[in-house]
């Protein structure tokens, strides 16, 4: 038998460059805005699961034994930028299957501590040894899909300033400075065709969220956010051919997602994906079908993806603008969705929002489309 | 990994061939990815000539190397898909390209190392 589950607390710090702060000292606050959003005494928490891609050892414990709430299973969640989106899959997992009623998940990450430049991948890989670095993988997908598609470079760095001009709404968001398509094309190159605008910013940041049985739901709020879909999975390996221009492991996971929600695209409401790069948006749209193969640079430049369009595509700025510190990413975005549903947005609120999802994906390894991906599916 | 030099000084690129599905993969893994044989699986030379699928120049990486550098997919003439770095020159989506050796990275500055770099064909020197 399973039940139902929801997110009844939601908190995360604003994203930005915090060098001095300790990892511990970034997350804790974040967590204990979740609680007391959830109205909820720490010690009806059951279980935490912890996301992070370079935290550390012990993240989650050193985080929690800040405010006292340990001695309780705490699960540490390594899966490059999907790491707190995996963290809140298992965490609604083990409250479906009836293991807790009420569980924690955080989201931390701090890029500082190496000083900026491009994320240190794993030199044990193959490609990463000969000099793959993240944004050369996107510029990869990019050149591809300008060539396949006739996308233009306006197009593209339009996706920075759509986003740019959602984060100006957000007072989490790392970037809040409007920008245009003559800056974002301006600016210095980085891996061509990409420029640095159009990348997303290293930083430092936390999210948490209180996720629970709808048993005990009503206990805690009375507007609890329910989880219609969590799904994880991870690349297909594969020594030959990969079509770059379409993600294959995204597409794969949102036709899981959309079977287990029971709904499809058209409701949609509001959409937080893994726009690390400006590319990945436009080529998200067609992943999660908000648009056909080929017809992204046309969807955004009309307008659909912003507010008062079809979908609402990364209300909070996205990666490129609310900042991407990547184990913190996935947390980050639900607490987005849940803000989204609840109408607490403020300026940047979705109107009549009903239907959010979020979508980490990342892992840059040889012969992988991406090594993971992680949506979820939220109703009010 | 560093590309293999026969004696004639020509690159050789040592791949891996299952003999129970068919499948090729480079650089050599033991186990194929595809069905998963590990018996079947032996050492095969690879064809060095393909086409570029996509590439970039980066200008941001780690220190050990030296900027700009250009890197991209190649894709051989028996359908695997080979990264590497590439030789700009004459460089474009779906441009026929053939392996060869360059010096590439910063470390090579103080210990020089060779390392495959695909060429475009009709840009030999
Ligand atoms: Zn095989």
């Amino acid at each position: 038998m399973t039940t139902g589950v929801s997110v009844v607390g939601a908190g995360m710090v604003p994203f930005g460059k915090f060098p001095e702060r300790s990892l511990a000292d970034l997350a804790w606050p974040a967590v204990k805005q979740a609680l007391n959003d959830a109205g909820i005494d720490p010690r009806r928490v059951q279980a935490a699961f912890c996301g992070t891609a370079f935290g550390g050892m012990m993240s989650g414990q050193r985080i929690l034994g800040r405010i006292g709430l340990t001695g309780i299973p705490i699960t540490n969640m390594e899966n490059a930028c999907s790491a707190s989106s995996t963290a809140l899959h298992h965490a609604v997992s083990s409250v479906r299957s009836g293991q807790y009623d009420v569980v924690l998940v955080i989201g931390v990450e701090k890029l500082t501590k190496f000083g900026g430049g491009t994320l240190p991948l794993e030199e044990e890989d193959w490609e990463v040894s000969n000099g793959m670095v993240m944004p050369a993988l996107y510029a990869m997908r990019a050149q591809r899909y300008m060539h396949e598609f006739g996308l233009t470079d306006r197009q593209l760095a339009l996706v920075s300033v759509k986003n740019r001009r959602h984060g100006l709404l957000n007072p989490d968001a790392q970037m809040r400075k409007e920008t245009t398509v003559e800056e974002v094309l301006a600016s210095r190159p980085i891996a061509e065709p990409l420029t640095l605008l159009q990348c997303c910013p290293a930083g430092d940041g936390a999210a948490a969220l209180i996720i629970c049985s709808d048993k005990v739901a009503p206990q805690f709020r009375t507007d609890p956010v329910r989880i219609l879909a969590s799904d994880l999975t991870s690349g297909k390996y594969t020594p030959g051919f990969r079509d770059l221009t379409t993600p294959e492991i995204t597409r794969r996971g949102a036709a899981e997602a959309w079977e287990h929600a029971g709904i499809g695209p058209d409701a949609v409401d509001l959409a937080e994906v893994h726009d690390a790069f400006s590319i990945a948006e436009l080529i998200y749209y067609e992943a999660f079908d908000f648009c056909a193969r080929g017809e992204a640079g046309a969807f955004l430049e009309q307008g659909h993806s912003t507010f008062g369009g079809k979908v609402v595509v990364n209300p909070s700025g996205g990666l490129l603008a609310k900042g991407h510190p990547i184990g913190a990413t996935g947390a980050a975005q639900a607490v987005e969705v849940v803000r989204q549903l609840r109408g607490e947005a403020g300026e940047r609120q979705v109107e009549g929002a009903r239907i959010g999802l979020s979508h980490a994906t990342g892992g840059g390894i040889a012969g992988f489309d991406h090594g993971a991906c992680s949506i979820h599916i939220y109703a009010r | 990994m560093n590309p293999e030099m026969s004696p004639s000084s020509e690159v050789r690129l040592v791949g891996m061939h299952c003999t129970a599905c068919g499948a090729m993969a480079y650089p050599f893994q033991a186990v194929c990815p595809i069905c998963m044989a590990e018996d079947e699986v032996a050492e095969a030379d690879m064809p060095t000539t393909g086409t570029v699928y996509a590439y970039s120049t980066v200008h941001a990486a780690p220190k050990k190397w030296r900027l700009p550098y250009t890197i991209g997919y190649v894709d051989l003439s028996n359908g695997v898909r080979v990264f590497s770095h590439l030789d700009p020159k004459g460089l474009g989506v779906g441009a026929a390209v053939y392996a060869s050796t360059g010096i590439v990275s910063g470390e090579a500055v103080e210990e020089p190392r060779t390392q495959l770099v695909f060429k475009a064909v009709g840009d030999a020197k």
